[in-house]
């Protein structure tokens, strides 16, 4: 009898110690159970929006905090932006630079480009190509003479005109194979026929130029009428030089009784160096 | 006990705010491992309201993770491979990498979260150990 209330109890023992075991297996499993079942609660009822007033009253807490937080990090984010780009920047600088360079250069050429083929299309507005035989060529240098990058391989001749547009430039004294120099109107050495247009009527001389970049209009009779701003043509009286291209503008004319001849300065319609392309005149 | 409350509920308001890495959760979870008291149950509920709220989420989905994480901690934690560190911080981003495929889905975090465990962790056992009173420490005269 004895042993049978021993061993009843033995397995209400061992029932008491596999309950216990179970609980310290799970450790705080009490509390862990009533606090999921309480989440699992409060997640019901916030799904059916029965928490929202809690919510909003607890907002008025946290949000000016989170709002302090996040615009403090947007600060800070700032600041450190500032820091960590300047060697980025350095570097972005070094390439835009390049970048800059090269463009640059590019747009340069375009606009050489721009020019030729503006200076092209005026040139054939005011000469016609059909009556003239044109060569384009580029100016590469100026010292006394012209320098131009057309020669004798693409027909480029000894006494050639060479114009831009319905001026001209000068007259062709050397030539190579891939060059010429040209002879300016405005060179000491150059003499051409020429007559000014007016109001008042024509007043012919010749054109001989002079040091600098002014030419004189000589042995222009007293009785011919000439005043400032007539423009001065080519006579073509020369063999190389047609008649009616424009030599340049009378800015003072010199008028004395004592002499034969009346004498007027002339100075050039267009600067010699802000040519882009001349065009030498072949027949 | 307060301090931590307190530096838990400021890295909280940090996260939703300035942090986007779990680190609320990784605390919970090295304190848990480092010391297994009902306290962190305590912790992971009330943190887990607080950042559902501050992170406009179902109020009780961050509370029950915590809950749920902190749990399977302890349960780990008793096991044999749990005294061996180079297996433990692993098991801590497994189970941040649940928490981010139950919430967020943020995995390039988990990177981050993984490397500040080791962090945590050293702080928080200098914590518990130097700065903590336990009763079983004081001395029976």
């Amino acid at each position: 009898m004895i042993n049978i209330v021993n061993s009843d109890k033995n397995i209400q023992m061992r029932s008491d110690l596999w309950y216990i075991s179970q609980v310290r297996f799970v450790p705080h499993l009490k509390l862990f159970s009533t606090l999921v079942l309480i989440s699992m609660a409060v997640f019901g009822l916030d799904t059916i929006h029965w928490l929202a007033f809690p919510k909003t009253a607890l907002s008025y807490i946290t949000n000016p905090i989170s709002f302090g937080l996040y615009r403090s990090k947007q600060q800070i984010s700032e600041q450190l932006f500032f820091l960590t780009s300047a060697r980025t920047a350095a570097k972005e600088n070094k390439a835009m630079k390049e970048q800059l360079g090269f463009l640059l250069s590019e747009n340069a050429a375009i606009r050489t480009k721009l020019a030729e083929t503006e200076s092209l299309l005026q040139q054939e507005s005011a000469l016609n190509p059909a009556t003239y035989n044109l060569i384009t060529a580029r100016p590469i240098g100026l010292d006394r003479y012209l320098l131009i990058d057309k020669g004798t391989n693409s027909g480029v001749k000894l006494n050639q005109a060479v114009i831009f547009k319905d001026s001209l430039v000068g007259q062709i004294v050397r030539v190579s194979e891939k060059g010429a120099s040209v002879k300016l109107s405005t060179d000491p050495e150059s003499k051409l026929s020429a007559f000014s247009s007016g109001q008042n009527g024509k007043a012919k001389g010749v054109l001989v130029g002079q040091f600098g970049s002014e030419m004189l209009l000589d042995k222009i009779l007293h009785q011919e009428p000439i005043e400032p701003g007539n423009l001065v043509y080519s006579e073509g009286l020369e063999t190389f030089l047609p008649r009616g291209l424009v030599l340049g503008k009378v800015e003072e004319v010199r008028d004395q009784e004592d002499k034969v001849f009346k004498v007027a300065k002339v100075s050039p319609v267009f600067d010699i160096g802000d040519l882009d392309l001349v065009f030498v005149i072949t027949n | 006990m307060k301090t931590i409350v307190i530096i838990l509920i400021l890295l909280a308001f940090l996260e939703a705010a300035m942090l986007p890495i779990k680190l609320v959760l990784t605390i919970l979870l090295v304190r848990a491992f480092v010391r297994q008291d009902s306290a962190n149950l305590i912790l992971a509920f009330g943190l887990g309201l607080l950042l559902s709220h501050l992170q406009n989420q179902p109020l009780g989905l961050n509370a029950l993770i915590f809950l749920i994480l902190v749990e399977a901690v302890y349960l780990w934690s008793k096991t044999t491979f749990s005294h061996n560190l180079w297996t433990a911080f692993p098991v801590i981003g497994i189970f941040l990498f649940v928490a981010e495929f139950v919430t967020d889905k943020h995995y390039a975090n988990i990177i981050w979260e993984l490397l500040l465990v080791p962090l945590i962790y050293l702080s928080v056992r200098f914590w518990e150990e130097r700065f903590i009173v336990r009763r079983e420490t004081k001395l029976k005269l």
